[in-house]
């Protein structure tokens, strides 16, 4: 009996749980509050902006949003990309994001952050290749928070 | 239709629950004997006088057909009794291995003693008479066929009498006159000391036909109760006494040096309540082993219910898709290896490894079929062949990750390109084997283990997309 039930707690805990790894992109990252905005490459004129990453992982296959503000407060939202043939190569998420105004390239990892995951990397804009920026984004939330936040509706 | 995890929880703590009123069940054992197997041999007469052995008037064979078939009846009625029937038990004997063999070796012997009989060489006759005996005797002939055996035992006392050997000449004799005890001969045919002798031997029997062992020695009649499986041997003597026909029964059981029952009753005007009466005393004396019930027997009703985790390996996502959910399970066993099974699941989709099923579903099935098992006090092994209905929830399907990650009907969804397979509910139907094993840890309760395989086969159209589903089940329940 007590097999049976650790069982179906096992099983219902797995199904529950996304299991948090650095091979799994999924979840909501942000330019750090202490962090200064990059300019990002692809963008005419280049803006300067701190970085929202709304993504979900699929097996290899990624989706979702790459969204810019200008105030640290994520408030003013002056940019919002979707990401195109998003891949996860080892612990390594390879994207192109695309919207109004532009389009860019990323090369970013995962990594083990002092306070929890990070995602840090190059982005680029695939036409000027001098064109880039270094990036770092903490991880804030999980599948739950993007759907909460409605995040899997897109840009505006 | 969706089955969220919180409804999994309510499900498992519902089992809980019935789980626990259902072990409240009181359950008594009732008491089971093993069923003895018993055969009736025929009966002998002694009811014929010895001094009408030779010659003279000879009275009218009595009914000793009527009586095996009496005492047969009689031990029909009897509750944890098996009987073997003459006819079926001779068959037994004669279909033996060995017995064609040994019986074409032993009258092969017999003839050639003949022959050194009748050329006076009762040495080398003797020889081959003892031979033919242990040759027949070794396959029990005698149950087949007493009076050919009897004959050879006659030829073995009148060689051994002309040999000066009267002791062992005795005793050959009054083997074959027990074997063949309505036998008569020609007066004048045998010298007068071996008529004397057969006298003598048939006086001899007439008194102690009571206490003679039916075959011969108590460790053969022990042998032979063994090699046939049987438990009693029923020898009726068929005899007078003042006047009146009398009938003594004597039982040999297995294990017991001497007769187990000895009983005489009177043989009236065909009245069998004397036979059902003498059989049933034996029945009350005799002791019947008790035996454990089979599970099957003792437990007959089967509830249990059981986690299962089922993989589709023919499906329209890129990786098998499972589910998980529970199995409720009823048996009812009719006889100790057959019995009737249902079943009822409802299960719920896990996500695929790749996220291709777009939203969970659900999926209710039942199966019906005859369980065959083998069981042991505590185990017990089964499988159950069987025909599966099974409904199954609406789902969508997409390997594109803007299908999977932005909402249906949002901004985002445009990206969603092809649009998502949609699979509507349907009802298929095919067949499902299990096999599963059932482990009691209390008197009523067990775990039990199972995997099944399933295929559909209807809709005929083949327009189902998930196919041969496996199981393994996980579970516990009662019988009672």
């Amino acid at each position: 009996m007590a097999f049976l039930a650790g069982l179906t707690v096992v099983v219902s805990l797995l199904a529950l749980s996304g299991c948090e790894s650095l091979d799994d992109v999924s979840g909501l990252w942000r330019t750090p509050e202490e962090s200064k905005p990059v300019g990002v490459p692809g963008t005419d004129p280049q803006i300067k902006a701190r970085l929202k990453l709304a993504v979900g992982q699929y097996g290899k296959d990624v989706a979702g949003v790459l969204v810019f503000y200008e105030d640290q407060l994520f408030w003013n939202e002056t940019g919002c990309w979707y990401v195109h043939n998003g891949k996860m190569i080892g612990s390594t998420f390879l994207f192109e994001a695309q919207g109004e105004g532009g389009r860019v390239q990323g090369n970013l990892s995962i990594e083990e952050g002092e306070e929890g995951l990070i995602l840090t990397g190059d982005i680029w804009n695939p036409d000027k290749e001098d064109e880039s920026a270094e990036v770092l984004l903490e991880r804030i939330g999980d599948g739950r928070d993007i759907r909460r936040e409605e995040w899997d509706r897109g840009c505006k | 239709m969706r089955f969220a995890i919180s409804d999994c929880r309510f499900a498992f703590g519902a089992w809980l629950v019935m789980q626990m009123v259902v072990c409240s069940v009181a359950w008594a054992e009732v008491p089971h004997r093993r069923a003895k197997r018993v055969s009736v041999f025929p009966a002998r007469r002694t009811d014929l006088p010895c001094a009408a052995l030779f010659g003279g008037s000879r009275a009218a064979p009595p009914p000793v057909k009527k009586v095996e078939a009496m005492f047969e009846a009689a031990l029909g009625k009897v509750p944890d009794v098996e009987v073997v029937g003459a006819a079926k038990l001779r068959s037994a004997v004669s279909g033996g291995s060995a017995y064609k063999e040994k019986l074409v070796l032993g009258r092969e012997r017999f003839l050639l003693a003949k022959e050194f009989y009748r050329d006076l060489r009762q040495e080398e006759a003797e020889e081959n008479l003892e031979r033919s005996v242990e040759l027949l005797e070794s396959v029990y002939y005698d149950a087949v066929e007493p009076d050919a055996l009897a004959e050879i035992f006659l030829l073995l006392g009148v060689t051994l009498m002309e040999e000066g050997k009267a002791a062992r000449a005795h005793q050959a004799f009054k083997r074959s006159l027990m074997l063949a005890p309505s036998a008569r001969f020609s007066q004048g045919y045998y010298p007068e000391a071996v008529e004397q002798a057969i006298g003598i031997a048939c006086e001899d029997l007439a008194v102690s036909m009571e206490r003679e062992v039916p075959l011969g020695t108590v460790e053969r009649s022990q042998a032979f109760l063994q090699i046939h499986s049987l438990d009693a041997l029923f020898f009726p003597v068929y005899g007078k006494a003042d006047g009146k026909d009398d009938l003594t029964i004597v039982v040999f059981e297995r294990g017991a040096r001497t007769a187990s029952f000895r009983e005489r009753i009177v043989v009236g005007e065909g009245d069998p309540e004397h036979m059902d009466r003498a059989v049933s005393r034996w029945a009350a004396c005799s002791p019947f082993q008790d035996v454990p019930k089979k599970l099957e027997e003792k437990n007959p009703l089967v509830l249990s219910t059981a986690y299962q985790h089922m993989v589709y390996p023919v499906n329209p996502t890129r990786n098998p898709l499972q589910t998980f959910g529970f199995s409720f399970e009823v048996g009812r066993y009719f006889r100790p290896s057959f019995g009737l099974v249902a079943k009822a699941q409802l299960m719920s989709s896990i996500s695929d490894q790749y996220g291709d099923l777009l939203e969970s579903f659900t999926s209710a099935r039942l199966i019906v079929g005859p369980a065959l098992s083998v069981s042991g006090s505590w185990w017990r092994l089964y499988v159950v062949p069987g025909a599966e209905f099974h409904y199954m929830g609406s789902f969508e399907v997409s390997s594109d990750p803007d299908c999977k990650f932005f909402a249906p009907g949002s901004s985002g969804a445009v990206l969603c390109d092809p649009a998502p397979r949609s699979f509507p509910e349907e009802f298929v139907a095919g067949v499902n084997v299990s096999v599963g094993s059932q482990f009691f840890v209390a008197k009523e309760m067990f775990l039990s283990f199972a995997a099944s395989l399933s295929t559909y086969i209807a809709p005929f159209d083949r327009s189902f997309n998930l196919n041969f589903p496996i199981g393994v089940e996980a579970g516990g329940g009662v019988a009672f």
